[in-house]
């Protein structure tokens, strides 16, 4: 028998069955799910890592600041106080409605929170809300990616534990971001998201604050001949504090009588942005669920005052974690505009609002 | 005895098929990241000093850390921010 048409018949037998065994059977997306299913598992174990030494990290701080069982104390915290979103069929005072609930949620935290705590520093008991919010999101995030692994090993969904697969680089660096956070508000530096405070901190000199709404304070100023009325939230412990509602009654106490509101703030930006870079627009520069913005743009429309924003760009990451260097030159210079802002639009004489938004961690 | 062609061929297919896979496998370690440096900026309220020191425990912006060398002014907290500092580069805490 000759030798060549030998392997070549046996080439073609083999090319057959390969096809056969790629278009006809579900052999290689069964490999393929293993594959991926691996790899998920391998990321799983990191999440689960991560999740653990976020607790380790926030029971050790909790047990420093002297709460008797502190591991029941955030375990109880972890799978609680969920907000269920009002009904949105129904729209009328739909945000009046988001507005109350969120503020029941805020209320209830701090009751948990203070109960067990006792009488400390406002800043000592806002850092642990945010604490014990940080490990309940990485908690949240982990049951997530877990559900839908399960669900696609359960029914053999290859396309969902494939996606879950592509997903999961990008989920993990959330993921530490949100451990790495936790440094920053032990430590209680200042984080990315809190520009606006920062940008406002610059023009309140040694102004005195004044309560206006809960967690948030004004501060009356000037500049270049200017009524200045700054809005932040109460530092240096980490809130945000209510600046929709403070700003509503800044205007309703001035009688509408403000030449410009301005609001800075933290956007994300996009991956071919640079961080720290400045941009300004027009609208209320906020990133709440909804009341606080309403707020203020309500308010700005029934007076008819201009809303002028101003935003410094960074990654979700930055945002949560200790301001980089790069950041801070962005509050430079946004602080350069708004002052150009206030020169060009705001008449000498005239009152102008300037609102910081974001989280006023380290920042007084 | 001479090889037969589609074992050399198969072979050939095998020993690249490992060389990709523990190329991957070598190349997905990477080097631990440098930890970034927490520095405090600190400005005299007149605005003709201000420092550059490391972070300690307490700083916040806004806080009163003493007064000015040139003026006897507050000096008060304008910035805390982190920075990557290379090993072998310039110090970090600088004076203007
Ligand atoms: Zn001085």
């Amino acid at each position: 028998m000759d030798g060549s048409s030998d392997w070549a018949s046996t080439l073609l037998v083999l090319l057959i069955l390969t096809s056969l065994f790629l278009n006809f059977t579900d052999i290689p997306q069964k490999m393929q799910l293993w594959r991926w299913a691996s790899f998920i598992r391998k990321r799983l174990y990191q999440l689960s890592e991560i999740e653990n030494e976020s607790r380790r990290r926030a029971i050790a701080y909790l047990s420093k600041l002297g709460v008797s069982n502190p591991r029941e104390f955030m375990e109880n915290f972890l799978d609680n106080f969920f907000v269920i979103e009002p009904v949105s069929k129904e729209p009328t005072d739909i945000i009046r409605r988001l507005k109350h609930l969120l503020r029941v949620r805020n209320a209830a935290v701090k009751a948990y929170v203070s109960e067990r705590l006792g009488n400390i520093e406002l800043w000592k008991r806002n850092n642990t809300e945010v604490l014990l919010e940080i490990v309940s999101v990485i908690r949240l995030i982990n049951k997530i990616v877990r559900h839908y692994f399960q669900l696609g090993l359960k029914y053999s969904n290859w396309v969902l534990v494939m996606q879950l697969a592509l997903e999961m680089p990008q989920i993990l660096r959330l993921v530490r971001s949100y451990n790495d956070a936790i440094d920053a508000f032990l430590k209680g530096t200042p984080v990315g998201d809190g520009v606006g405070p920062l940008v406002a901190r610059h023009f309140i000199g040694n102004a005195k604050p004044e309560e206006v709404a809960e967690e948030t304070d004004l501060y009356i100023t000037e500049f270049e001949g200017r009524k200045l009325y700054v809005i932040k939230a109460r530092g240096p412990g980490a809130t945000v504090g209510w600046p929709g509602e403070a700003v509503e009654k800044v205007v309703e106490r001035l009688g509408g009588k403000v030449a410009r509101i301005i609001t800075v703030d933290a956007a994300l930006r996009l991956e071919s942005e640079e961080t720290g870079e400045v941009a300004y627009g027009v609208g209320a520069a906020i990133g709440d669920p909804g009341p606080e913005k309403i707020a203020i743009e309500r308010t700005a429309t029934k007076y008819s005052i201009p809303l002028e924003a101003v935003v410094v760009k960074m990654s979700d990451a930055e945002a949560l974690n200790t301001m980089t260097k790069k950041i801070y030159e962005g509050v430079q210079r946004a602080v350069e505009i708004v002052k150009k802002i206030i020169r060009e639009k705001v008449r000498e004489g005239e009152s102008v609002i300037l609102v910081g938004i974001g989280n006023t961690v380290g920042i007084l | 005895m001479q090889l037969d062609p589609l074992i050399l061929g198969l072979l050939a297919v095998f020993v690249v098929l490992m060389i990709y896979t523990l190329l991957s496998f070598f190349t997905t370690r990477k080097q631990p990241a440098i930890p970034p440096k927490i520095l405090t900026k600190i400005a005299c309220i007149s605005g003709n000093y201000s420092e550059v020191r490391e972070f300690r425990e307490g700083d916040y912006v806004g806080k009163e850390v003493g007064k000015c060398p040139k003026c006897g002014a507050p000096l008060l907290i304008v910035a805390v921010y982190s920075e990557i500092v290379r090993q072998g580069g310039k110090e970090a805490s600088a004076r203007s």
